[in-house]
Order: structure tokens, then sequence, then C-alpha cells
């Protein structure tokens, strides 16, 4: 196999060279001015113009999509069925105690309280639109300042906590997914009340930080919105633990955090009009 | 049509391709890069120069679009380009081996860059699942999408050497 390269002239490699040197400027600034630098408002400009486009492949490729999940269901494996079988006699002793029902319950009976006796609104969302690329996580909804979106409001999915909005357009919003790598949520272990960060990363794990070492936590358990902070309400389903491990000398555990949420097949969303929501929890 | 014309509109098609498709193609968490594919690609097709600067700018509009720091993706893109751009070999138009052999280590270069990147800016980054899960995943991606679409680019950006066939490489 050949391959004959050319020989670079001068005046090219110094070009490349000021490409190179010019894009590490641009990141640079971008970095130092974080979310409110010169640049994030060239890009809110330039989202103008790509979130009608995105919307229109969304719209375009909704019934591939549900025919896609409607054949994946189709085809059910024997191992995949021992699996749902193993599954279903968990979830029944689940059911049987009743108590993580009744916890649940009490905290979105408190949560819905809490939203009518504040006189908090809520609205309604369709996604319009999904990643560019692999290493982002979010999404772009049909909602936005003309409709009274601003950002850092919660946005949720029937399953659970989505993320929050970190770009306002007139008619389109931006979500940054829990799972985002710039996403993190002041959390709590359902069980032990033992509280951390859930970080989402570049690879889409979700991690729960800063939970002590000696915490006995339990695969499955679920892990809520702590409130700390003020970004998300307390209460929120975040996901399920899916595995621990705890390295010796460490003093916090590695938590990873299964998202309840798929993302992927989420098709409208709930954006809770107001940053800041406690719900107190009594005794449960 | 000039060069310079026919690369401005396909990479105008390959925005609307990446904004309103390659959203809709993900697998097993990848997203296509089909702006990457056309940058690499045209810089096979057109050489080391014209790859840096389509990939500087190409990456600078991606970087707007997306969510991630502005600029990284310029950085990479221009990297990949100048790469595969210094890579171009007389026979390259007409097989789709090669190309998509050096679209795919472009692929995971850029993305490794990329990765490497976000480490410095202090963003959260596990080295192997990224690896795994995405780098890699990305690269073959990409190289498949280059399979397909390189013949027709070949022949639509090579009209200074009309393609006849694709067979010819290694002679």
């Amino acid at each position: 196999m050949k391959i004959s390269s050319t020989r670079p002239r001068i005046t090219d490699r110094v070009l490349i060279g000021g490409l190179i040197i010019v894009s590490m400027l641009i990141t640079s600034i971008d970095h130092r001015g974080g979310e409110e630098g010169t640049l994030r408002a060239v890009r809110q400009g330039a989202q103008v113009i790509a979130a009608p486009v995105a919307a229109v492949g969304n719209w375009a490729f909704t019934p591939v999509r549900s025919a896609s999940r409607w054949l994946s269901g189709l085809g059910v494996s024997p191992a995949d069925l021992e699996a749902l079988e193993a599954q279903n006699v968990s979830l029944r002793a689940q059911v049987a105690s009743l108590e993580e029902e009744r916890r649940e319950n009490q905290r979105l009976t408190r949560l819905l309280e809490f939203v009518a006796r504040e006189g908090l609104d809520t609205i309604g969302a369709r996604i319009i639109g999904r990643q560019v690329s692999s290493w982002e996580a979010v999404l772009v909804i049909d909602r936005g300042s003309i409709d009274g979106v601003e950002l850092g409001m919660p946005v949720l999915a029937p399953e659970g906590l989505l993320g929050h909005v970190f770009e306002v357009n007139d008619s389109s919003s931006r979500i940054r997914l829990i799972t985002d790598q710039k996403s993190g949520v002041a959390a709590v272990l359902q069980s032990s009340r033992q509280e951390g960060v859930v970080s989402g990363s570049a690879d889409g794990r979700l991690t729960m930080d800063f939970v002590s070492a000696d915490t006995t936590v339990t695969a499955g358990e679920a892990v809520l919105t702590s409130g700390i902070g003020g970004m998300y309400p307390k209460g929120l389903l975040i996901g399920s633990v899916s595995e621990f491990e705890v390295r010796r000398g460490d003093l916090f555990q590695t938590i990873t955090v299964e998202p309840l949420v798929d993302v992927h097949a989420v098709e409208s969303v709930v954006v809770l009009m107001s940053r800041v929501v406690q719900v107190q929890e009594g005794s449960e | 049509m000039t060069k310079g014309a026919g690369s401005f509109a396909i990479i105008a098609l390959a925005f609307i391709l990446q904004l309103a498709v390659a959203p809709q193609l993900v697998f097993f968490g990848v997203t296509p890069n089909i702006v990457f594919v056309l940058v690499t690609t045209i810089a096979l097709l057109q050489g080391q120069r014209q790859g840096a600067v389509i990939g500087f700018v190409t990456g600078l509009i991606f970087d707007l679009v997306g969510s991630g720091p502005i600029g990284v993706s310029a950085l990479t893109f221009c990297v990949a380009g100048a790469i595969a751009g210094a890579l171009r070999p007389s026979a390259l138009a007409e097989s789709w081996k090669l190309p998509m052999v050096i679209v795919m280590v472009s692929s995971f270069l850029a993305e490794s860059l990329y990765a490497i990147t976000l480490l410095l800016l202090g963003e959260s980054l596990h080295i192997i699942p990224t690896l795994t899960d995405v780098v890699l995943p990305t690269a073959v991606y990409s190289g498949v999408i280059a399979a397909g679409i390189f013949p027709a680019l070949a022949y639509f950006l090579r009209q200074d050497r009309p393609v006849q066939t694709f067979h010819r490489i290694g002679r």
C-alpha cells in the first residue's frame, strides 16, 4: 500500500501552528469567561439557527424512534425472560413491603402540596433536539424565555430528575442533563440518609461522591436530591445505586448510580418554574 | 463549481445532517460525528493546508452549536485535518479502505486530544471508560461513515482528476 506524503511548505506550517494557537486561546478565553463569557453569547446566537434544524430532524425521526422502541420490545430472549422473572420476584417483594411507595408517596404529596401552597408553576415541554456529539449530555426543549423559562430551572421527566436549564432563547432552551460532565447534584441515599454529590462525567457515568466509607450502602438503593444548594428541589428521584466500592484507605466510597430516566426515549418533560424549591420532609 | 464552493456546500450540508440526523443515529450512547468525517475526508482530497483551515472553521462552528468548551473542537479538527491532509496520497481518491483507516485513526487521535483537553480544563472524566465507551466507538463509527461517503465525495471534489475505479490502490 503506497502513501506518498507531500512535504509541507513553511507558510503552511506557520498557518497550521497559528490556527492551533488561536484554538488554544479561544479555549482559554472561554474557560476563563465561564457561562457568562462573551463567546457564550455568540453560542446563544448560533443556537437560534441550530434549534429549528434540530427540531425538524427530531420531528422527522419520531416515527422511526417509536418503531425502533416497539421492535426492540418484541424479541425477548430466554436469558432476558429469566432476568425479568427474577426482577419480577424482587419487585413483588418490594410491593409487599410498601415501604418505598409510602415514602415516595409522602414525598411527592409534600412536593405537590408545597407547589400548590407556594403557588409555584410548572410548564410542560417537548424535546425538539438532542446531543450533537458524544461528549455532551444535552437536550433542547420547545419552551424559552417567552414562556417564562429561566436559567437554572430544574427539569423533570416522569421517571425522575433530568437536569436543569443552562441556556435560554426566545422559544427554545437547552437542558444540561445530570449525566453531563458539568453537572453536580446535591444528593442523599434514601435508606442511610447519607449525603453526597452526584456528578456526571464525559463518558456518561453517574457517580455519587463524598459518601463516607463506613456508610452501609445497598445495591438498588434509591438516590434522591437533598435540596442543599437550592438548585434542585429536595426529594426528587435521581436514580439507584448500581455499584459501590470501598477502597482500602479511602475516606469515601465509589458509588455508581444508574439514572432512572432513559434520555433517548424521553419525549416530553416538565420545567419547574422556580429555581429554589424546598420540600420539608417529616418523619418517614 | 470551484473546489472552495464545493467544500462550503458539503460542509453546510454536513452541519444540517449533524444537527438533524446524527442525534437520531446514536448507538450505545455514541453520536456519529459527520462533520469530523467530512473534514478529514476533504483534507485527504485537498491537502494539509485546506484540511487544517477547514478543520479549524468547522470545529469552531461545531463548538458553537454544541455545549462543550468553545475552541476544543476547533483545535482537534484542525490537528486532525492537518494530519489527514499530510497523508494525502495520489491514489487515495480511487479507494475507500485507506481513507476509512485514516479517518478512523484521525478520529481516535482527535477524540483522545479532546478528552485530554477536557481533563486539563478540570472536567470530570474517567480515563478507561472514556476510551472504551466514547473514543474507540466514535472512531469506528467515523470510519464506517467515511467508507460510505468517501467515493461520492472523491467524485464530487476531485473533478480535476476524475475517478474511474475504486480498486487501484497500492499500484
